[in-house]
């Protein structure tokens, strides 16, 4: 009885760990073959490699203390999508479906955005947001052992706004491919 | 031998026998029929043990553990088939392997959360102040219909 328990658990555990970002690879597999979204996935060997770095600013120091528990990270960016809205709102209803707990969300006139969450006890281990508007979507997996408060503090500290930046990711990686 | 046996049967209605005295009775009954109790008891059992039930029967134990069996069986089927479904992605198709690229799209990308973060929480105060100030509004409102 105690090896059945132990199987299970270690394969329950190993599922989760697979489990986590698969919402992100759904759309992985949708749009693998698309070049309007960029798709990028770090994995939790990366992020291992992170920790082993020695910080330099403050800021630094609060970005590695926010990165130290992750795991992985999945992000698919399309900044020229012609049916964003009906995109955004099918992710709504696969990020509820999937089990997710909506933490906040905003509607705006040029976009709407939303973080949900999935807990394991009293830790986040999974934050997805989803930003929609005009021609544009992304959807973002961040997994591990997530701290909100050291996460909201990375904008705080290096005072860049974080979404124009990760715009220039999508256009950049764009002109890398068409080179 | 008789007295014997006489006394193991006393014994066993008092139920104070072993096994071996069990067997030894059920043996001597077998061996020599009459029309005594003890005879006619142990023949009872003897006849009983000859009838087969007409449902198989399983012992709840045995039967428990059969279930277990099963369960983990399913859960652990159900485990590796949504593993292998979940793993056949082109996740690695996109995986960033330059250290110094993941380390800058990382910063990148949790950058854009903390602002979006911070952002939907400016919204979140914002709604408070709102709703304090539509609170004082309907307050003031109530005591001006009181004074009237």
């Amino acid at each position: 009885m105690k090896k059945i328990l132990l199987s299970s658990t270690f394969m329950l555990t190993a599922f989760m760990v697979v489990a986590q970002g698969a919402l992100v690879g759904k759309y992985f597999n949708q749009f693998a073959d698309n070049e309007d979204y960029v798709k990028v996935s770090i994995s939790s060997k990366m992020f291992s490699l992170f920790t082993d770095l020695e910080a330099g600013s403050e800021d630094e120091q609060e970005f590695l203390k926010a990165v130290s528990k992750l795991k992985g990270l999945k992000i698919i960016v399309g900044d020229s999508v012609p049916d964003s809205k009906k995109l955004y709102t099918q992710a709504m209803k696969d990020i509820s479906s999937g089990g997710y707990e909506e933490l906040m969300s905003v509607r705006d006139a040029g976009e709407n955005f939303q973080f949900s969450i999935k807990e394991q006890g009293t830790k986040i281990e999974e934050l997805i947001m989803l930003v929609g508007g005009g021609k544009q979507f992304i959807l973002l997996s961040l997994y591990g052992e997530i701290d909100l408060k050291n996460i909201s503090k990375i904008a705080k500290g290096m005072k860049i706004s974080g979404f124009s930046q990760l715009e220039k990711l999508g256009h950049k990686e764009k002109e890398e491919e068409k080179k | 031998m008789e007295s014997r046996i006489e006394r193991l049967l006393e014994s066993y209605w008092e139920g104070k026998t072993s096994l071996n005295e069990e067997y030894e009775l059920k043996t001597y009954f077998r061996e020599n029929p009459s029309n005594s109790e003890g005879a006619r008891f142990f023949a009872a059992i003897h006849d009983r043990q000859k009838i087969t039930p007409v449902k198989s029967f399983y012992h709840p134990g045995r039967r428990l553990n059969r279930n277990r069996w099963s369960v983990a069986a399913v859960i652990t089927l159900g485990i590796v088939v949504a593993f292998f479904s979940i793993k056949d992605t082109h996740d690695d198709d996109f995986l960033i392997e330059d250290p110094a690229e993941a380390y800058e799209i990382t910063k990148k990308a949790l950058m854009m959360v903390s602002s979006k973060l911070n952002e939907g929480s400016v919204y979140g105060r914002e709604l408070n102040k709102i709703n304090e100030v539509q609170l004082i509004i309907k307050e003031k409102k109530n005591e001006k219909d009181i004074i009237k």
